[in-house]
């Protein structure tokens, strides 16, 4: 029993949050593909902590538990894709990146996965970028 | 009796999420429309990689021989048929063939 518990504890969930298709060249057909991804890790808080209350065994300390998951509940409220990351830089080098893909070439059918790697507490936050140099 | 019945109805009809929406520019020239769509089925909620939404431009480019497709509306939708039992992702893209 505990293997299956540790075997879907270290499993992740493959979560899509969104997909974009750029305008689309037809040329792309003959074009050079390519594919990178930028990524970083993703901490659910509240789930790590009420987690911790849980395994705790202590009915007190697991109260107390609920009792911080919910404060720092509120301060994670409202619209967002996926867990918080604690990198300013996430994301930041697309434009660079999208640059470098394609050097002294034309870019054609961008595509954006915006996705999520899910394991407990932690989570792997991802933007996949795909196009074709023309 | 009828709030089982009342559940049952409720459990069975399936609730469509839509996760996000984007839009590329309009062309002026609206006459050909091209779509792809991808499909996937989630028993469980277990779904291990995204892969089956890979290269769905390559679809669109196949059908708009020698032009481009602009105008293109991608939606991500999320689909509950059964709570926790049965999901589906299924994402589309359609836009204007441009000659």
């Amino acid at each position: 029993m505990s293997k299956i518990i540790i075997l879907l504890l270290l499993s992740s969930c493959a979560i899509i949050h969104k997909h974009q298709v750029q305008d689309v060249d037809s040329k792309i057909l003959k074009g050079k593909r390519f594919e990178f991804l930028l990524s970083e890790t993703g901490v659910e808080v509240t789930e790590g902590v009420r987690l911790a209350g849980v395994l705790s065994g202590n009915k007190n300390t697991n109260r107390s538990a609920q009792g911080v998951a919910n404060i720092i509940g509120l301060f994670q409220m409202g619209p967002r894709t996926g867990n918080p990351v604690y990198s300013l830089e996430f994301a930041k080098g697309l434009n660079k990146k999208l640059a470098e893909a394609c050097k002294g070439k034309e870019l054609s059918g961008l595509t954006f996965l915006r996705e999520m790697n899910k394991y407990p507490v932690v989570s792997g936050e991802i933007i996949k970028v795909a196009g074709y140099c023309l | 009796m009828k709030l089982i019945l009342l559940s049952l109805v409720l459990s069975l009809s399936a609730c469509t999420h839509l996760n996000s929406v984007s839009v590329t520019s309009i062309p002026k020239e609206r006459s050909q429309k091209v779509s792809a769509e991808r499909y996937k089925f989630l028993f469980l909620l277990l779904n291990f990689d995204n892969k089956f939404v890979d290269e769905m431009e390559k679809e669109l480019a196949e059908k708009c021989p020698n032009g481009k497709i602009q105008g293109i509306v991608t939606k991500t939708e999320g689909i509950t048929y059964f709570p926790l039992l049965a999901h589906a992702y299924n994402i589309s893209a359609e836009g204007y063939c441009v000659k």
